[in-house]
């Protein structure tokens, strides 16, 4: 077993507003191993971003409430200075936004935009050196005729390839920990399928781990390792791939795999849904935050009103559910009778 | 069953690159390049494509939000794009629209009721329960507390503001409604609960769906027939169990061979097109999916195939249709 990269343990972050305090991440914790590729999934407004925005230390401004704990090689970035944080920032770990449109200046070349990540970590590098290796990972991710389209504005761009300048500025200081926010959402199916890819192939070669936080769980199982689910700012569960599709342990997770289409369900076939909508995180439910949508909560009896779930192991992976695990098991033969 | 609309040889340019009020423009996109389509009555049609490739300009089109540049669409055999003033105000009752953004498309200024009724407003219409009582019939309608009718937008979640749109749309009791990409904004579990209540109203109200999505799994479970649209023309159309089962445009190929699948232990063999979608402004000759094709011969090149039937529910424009993917 390969050692943990990244270690995150009870971290809480919560904002204030002028409508009261928003707990974004309650008590979250997880940690990654090199090479790994764990997915984070979940709604809107389930903590997902915040929780990108708190490995890579922006979470600094006055109105944030952080604890806990985030290690990076023994490194523990919660309450580190700035300026130590930034040394790592684009060199151990990256970040590739959602949005390649927004996430490049449109002002600046790309050859600078990318070559800026290059000389902050490398001060000393001389300008040819810089514009060689932003040529080299300008090919690596795949960008046809570097040399020349290196001098090319955002603009002169697909969103595809807007979108692998963003990937390109993340690698090129060889990141161990790579965090991809919904990176394909804003793109077409082929160009993600090209993207997703991309991605796939750049892992393979570097062992980078990578945390791709997505909302599309066919995304998620063509790509992840283990995945992450998250709801209003708790980890339900946490799985390996293969026993997150087939034998899911959180009633959550498997409302959400029921609500998926696939391109072999039937056709004018009814969806199952969950009923209700995801909480307020102004105003989450007492207990288990799930438990006003919640199908199996009888069987719990009265703990899903009271008690928050903590994650615990259920067979393989971790649940935050007051099921017992013969209830789970049923759950998932569909022998456990809903409300 | 009767059409309810019919579409014929539907053309929709824009001008670009014009540098002053009298000069030329330097060029035109060709958002939607001579597209027939019919939808029959109670029948859904799903329109899918790429961005870019018209799918939402053809739907405007056909309701008339923006003028068409050629062609015709047909209500009840009366040409939409011909038709001004009254006669157009009345056309308009049958045929409405939901749009993709529930939070753009409801001016935060104004309640809910508010919203749902301004048709009735425009169109002058008093049904005899009153306004507002149809307003709450409509909202009850569409799974929302008929007592929220003095609330604004802000105070709703994504999908109950999907459903103060589609309340709208069924206030002159359509009978054709054009979604356009109705789901692609909203969370997976609430996109089924609004995917479900579009089926229960089309049951209910016997309406006619077009259905414009980019999401392929989405298409596929709502529509009776699916076209595939690619740079403004339509390159398959068929019913969709066929479609789906027997593709035979190399587009539909690749682009059904490029949906992610929710299933880790499923192997595919996945069609990686290469580049992107050409500019609208300057498309390829002959077949405008040729550059991208691994088919494509110098007969693409000169020769535009044209959309023809190959069986009684499948139209395909391909000088080589077929369902294999041979990509090289």
């Amino acid at each position: 077993m390969s050692k943990n990269i990244l270690e995150v343990n009870n971290l809480s972050v919560s904002f204030n507003t002028s409508d009261g305090q928003v707990h974004a991440v309650d008590n979250l914790s997880f940690n990654i191993k090199a090479g790994e590729v764990l997915g984070i999934v979940g709604e809107s407004g389930s903590g997902k971003s915040v929780t990108a925005s708190a490995i890579m230390g922006l979470l600094t401004s006055g109105n944030v409430n952080l604890s806990g704990s985030i290690k990076l090689n023994d490194f523990e970035i919660v309450g580190a200075k700035d300026s130590e944080v930034r040394k790592l920032r684009g060199s151990d770990i990256a970040m590739v936004f959602q949005d390649p449109l927004s996430s490049l200046n449109p002002y600046y070349k790309i050859g600078v935009q990318i070559g800026e990540a290059y000389e902050t970590h490398h001060p000393d590098a001389s300008k040819a050196e810089v514009r060689n290796k932003v040529i080299e990972v300008m090919k690596k991710v795949g960008i046809p005729e570097a040399e020349r389209r290196i001098d090319s504005y955002p603009h002169e761009f697909s969103g595809g390839m807007r979108q692998r300048v963003v990937i390109a500025i993340a690698l090129i200081n060889d990141p161990k920990i790579l965090i991809a926010d919904e990176p394909t959402t804003a793109l077409d199916v082929t160009v993600q399928a090209q993207i997703l890819d991309l991605m796939r192939d750049l892992q393979k070669t570097s062992n980078t781990s990578i945390i791709l936080i997505t909302h599309d769980l066919g995304v998620v199982a063509e790509m992840v390792d283990r995945v992450l689910v998250m709801y209003a700012g708790r980890a339900v569960e946490v799985s390996d791939i293969k026993a997150i599709f087939s034998a899911p342990i959180h009633p959550y997770t498997k409302g959400l795999l029921n609500a998926v289409r696939s391109l072999d369900s039937a056709i004018r076939e009814k969806l199952a849904t969950i009923p209700g909508t995801p909480p307020s995180l102004l105003n989450i439910p007492q207990g288990c935050a799930f438990n006003p949508r919640c199908s199996y909560k009888q069987w719990a009896g009265d703990k899903c009103l009271v008690q928050k779930p903590e994650l615990h192991e259920i067979g393989n992976g971790l649940t935050a559910c007051h099921l017992s695990k013969t209830d789970i098991e049923r759950m998932n033969k569909d022998e456990l009778p809903v409300v | 069953m009767s059409e309810a609309l019919e579409v014929k040889n539907l053309v929709k340019t824009f001008p670009v690159g014009k540098k002053g009020f009298f000069s030329k423009p330097a060029g035109y996109v060709h958002a939607v390049d001579g597209v027939s389509l019919a939808i029959k009555s109670g029948e859904t049609l799903g329109i899918v494509g790429e961005s870019g490739c018209g799918k939402s300009t053809l739907g405007r089109v056909m309701t008339h939000l923006l003028p068409a540049t050629d062609g015709q669409v047909l209500l009840n055999g009366v040409d939409v794009t011909r038709a001004k003033g009254e006669e157009l105000q009345k056309l308009r009752r049958t045929i409405q629209m939901i749009f993709q953004d529930p939070y753009s498309s409801l001016n935060p200024r104004h309640t809910v009721g508010r919203i749902v009724g301004m048709p009735l407003v425009v169109q002058n219409i008093n049904p005899a329960q009153g306004r507002k009582k149809r307003v709450q019939e409509l909202l009850e309608l569409v799974g929302l507390n008929p007592e929220h009718y003095n609330r604004y937008p802000h105070e709703f979640s994504g999908g109950q503001r999907q459903r103060i749109g589609i309340a709208r749309s069924l206030a002159l009791e359509p009978k054709i409604i054009i979604a356009d990409e109705p789901v692609s904004a909203l969370d997976v579990s609430i996109q089924a609960q609004i995917l479900n209540l579009l089926q229960d109203l089309q049951k209910q109200l016997d309406l006619s769906y077009v259905f414009i999505a980019h999401d392929l799994s989405v298409v596929k479970h709502v529509s009776d027939r699916v076209a595939v649209m690619y740079l403004g023309k339509i390159v398959e159309e068929a019913g969709s169990e066929e479609l789906y089962s027997k593709p035979m445009h190399p587009y539909t190929l690749a682009l059904l061979s490029a949906v992610p699948e929710p299933n880790p232990e499923k192997v595919r063999q996945r069609i990686l097109l290469t580049g992107d979608v050409p500019s609208p402004i300057n498309p390829p000759s002959g077949c405008r999916f040729r550059t991208r094709c691994w088919r494509a011969t110098e007969l693409c090149a000169t020769t535009e195939p044209p959309l023809v039937q190959i069986s009684t529910n499948h139209k395909v424009a391909c000088h080589f249709p077929g369902p294999t993917p041979l990509p090289n």
